[in-house]
């Protein structure tokens, strides 16, 4: 049984992947139908990730992870066939890119030895502080990338950018991770 | 802050595994708790005191620079 607490950051988590969802499908609705179905597509498979990872993180049980790469594996078939045979009419890219995510985060949980696996205070406290960290990183990216533009000493696209910050996000996270766990704590 | 938390957890005979298993954390988080690289809740320390059949005060010592 989970507590109060559990409880409440797999109700958040649960709520953030439905706004995910409801923003796609408002989205579709407020256009008329015309909305692109890709970029939808890949914010409903988002949500769908949102919502499973917060559960499977929750319960931090075996089984929760071998469904979640199971489920990645079909994702990366049903994308792979419809994208070869055409007779889906979801994006196969997306799903496949989903189904990647899910076999590598429960990859990554099921290779783990027992004792990783355990979450504890200090681990959710270097996970948050990491978080925070990376958010700070990012922020100051966005800041210097702003005036390097305003100022026209950089000119790329936003794609670029956005692929770019992408990145820089979940790698400064998990280095930041990674070093205050070295470290034993976050100061 | 400096622990006493070795000293009382060879006493009990204990492993750091056993502790950890005992109090529901890592077995890295003893570790680093024992070195007094890690500064523990209100909540891991009592529970860390209560497997080893001690109290906080005894366990952690704090110095002039923690305060």
């Amino acid at each position: 049984m989970l507590d109060k607490k559990a409880m409440k950051q797999m109700w958040f988590g649960i709520l953030f992947g439905l706004l995910f969802i409801v923003a796609a499908v408002a989205a579709w609705l407020v256009s008329g139908g015309t909305a692109d179905t890709t970029g939808l597509t890949i914010l409903v498979v988002l949500g769908i990730l949102m919502i499973i990872l917060t559960v499977v993180k929750i319960h931090a049980d075996r089984r929760y992870f071998l469904v979640m790469t199971v489920i990645g594996v079909v994702m990366v078939g049903t994308g792979a066939l419809g994208m070869l045979t055409g007779t889906i009419p979801l994006e196969g890219g997306s799903l496949i890119t989903g189904g990647l995510i899910m076999i590598f985060c429960g990859g990554i949980w099921l290779a783990r030895s027992k004792e990783k696996r355990i979450v504890d205070e200090r681990s959710q406290k270097i996970g948050t502080y990491g978080t925070a960290f990376s958010w700070y990183v990012t922020f100051m990216a966005v800041v210097i990338l702003y005036w390097l533009d305003m100022l026209d000493v950089l000119a790329v696209q936003a794609s670029t950018i956005l692929g770019s910050l992408m990145f820089l996000m979940i790698f400064s996270a998990l280095f930041f991770q990674w070093y205050y766990n070295r470290q034993g704590d976050v100061y | 802050m400096q622990t006493r938390m070795k000293e009382f957890r060879a006493r009990k005979g204990m492993t750091q595994a056993a502790l950890a298993e005992a109090v529901g954390v890592r077995r890295e988080t003893i570790v680093f708790l024992e070195k007094g690289k890690y500064n523990p809740s209100l909540r891991l320390a009592w529970q860390v005191a209560c497997a080893l059949d001690t109290t906080i005060d005894d366990l952690f010592l704090f110095g002039e620079e923690d305060k």
